[in-house]
């Protein structure tokens, strides 16, 4: 029970000759889920420099059985409410129900959950991929009116970028609901592609978005396959998240799809 | 925050919140309702 449960989903993408597109295709932050999943390993937070996109996802993290507003660490303040300085009502709320740190930066229920359910019920209807196929399906935009990103979209690799900007130079257009958008840059790691795929953390400094050096390094970084160490992949102390150190994820004992969260 | 931003002739739209809790105020902030309902119904209708 607690953290020893784990949760999977599926996410259904819309054929492309299927007439009944939506205008919209909503790109889960998918990366920035795996890069925060603690389950079975580490993540990109606590000394893991690569994760695997194989393994499940931490409890709560998609699906918790009930709905708290106390479950994210920038808990907004009522009128007359005392603010929840350095998140200590969230961490009591997690520590409670047994879940990971995670569930408060990253994953569906948290963000992206809202916006659908919030946005379902005012009778939109979206299409829907996740953060990889932006690279892997060089088609995975074309027929698409716009790109809709929600929540925590932090990690992002150069193709999914370019498929991005692209879209925007053909005409299309972007519909960003998330902040800290593209702050960190991965690299898939293809030579995984049919096994646990990995996202390797790069050397991207923390400089400010929309600035002219953080644009050129985002270009800049070399697209090289991890060694099987993931040394490669090394990204340097001052430039990683909380100073990770290099340390392949290596997770995942088998786990079942059904059962109790 | 919110910034909207076209590319040039040929581009498309840019449309940016800046904040992982925007989609906090779809419960209980009109404005965000409001906002929120106008870029769809532009960009995603």
């Amino acid at each position: 029970m607690g953290r020893d449960v784990a949760h999977a989903c599926f996410v259904v993408r819309r054929r492309s000759d299927d007439s009944a597109r939506a205008p919209a295709l909503l790109v889960l932050d998918t990366n920035t889920w795996h890069a925060y999943n603690t389950w079975g390993g580490r993540s990109l937070y606590t000394g893991g420099n690569t994760v695997s996109h194989a393994r499940p996802f931490g409890r709560g993290m998609l699906w918790r059985p009930e709905v708290d507003r106390n479950d994210r660490k920038a808990r907004p303040v009522r009128w007359g409410e005392e603010p929840d300085v350095d998140g200590a009502i969230f961490q009591r709320y997690r520590t409670e129900h047994d879940y990971p740190a995670a569930i408060g930066s990253a994953g569906w229920f948290t963000h992206a959950r809202r916006f659908v359910e919030w946005a379902e019920g005012a009778g939109h209807r979206f299409d829907y991929a996740v953060s990889s196929d932006l690279e892997r399906d060089p088609d995975a935009l074309a027929g698409y009116d716009t790109v809709l990103s929600v929540g925590h979209d932090e990690y992002w690799s150069a193709g999914q970028r370019r498929a991005v900007e692209d879209h925007v130079r053909r005409g299309g257009n972007v519909a960003s609901f998330s902040g800290n958008t593209m702050f960190w840059q991965v690299r898939l790691d293809d030579s995984e592609e049919d096994g646990p795929g990995r996202l390797g953390l790069r050397a991207v400094p923390p400089l400010r978005q929309g600035h002219a050096a953080w644009r050129r390094r985002f270009r800049r970084v070399p697209r090289r396959p991890l060694d099987a160490g993931g040394r490669r992949a090394r990204a340097t102390p001052s430039s990683s998240p909380r100073g990770c150190t290099a340390m392949p994820v290596t997770p995942t004992s088998p786990v079942s799809a059904t059962g109790t969260p | 925050m919110l910034t909207c931003r076209p590319f040039g002739p040929d581009g498309g739209e840019v449309v940016t919140v800046g904040t992982t809790d925007w989609v906090f105020g779809l419960a209980s902030d009109p404005a965000v309702m409001r906002v929120t309902a106008n870029v769809l119904d532009r960009f995603a209708t």
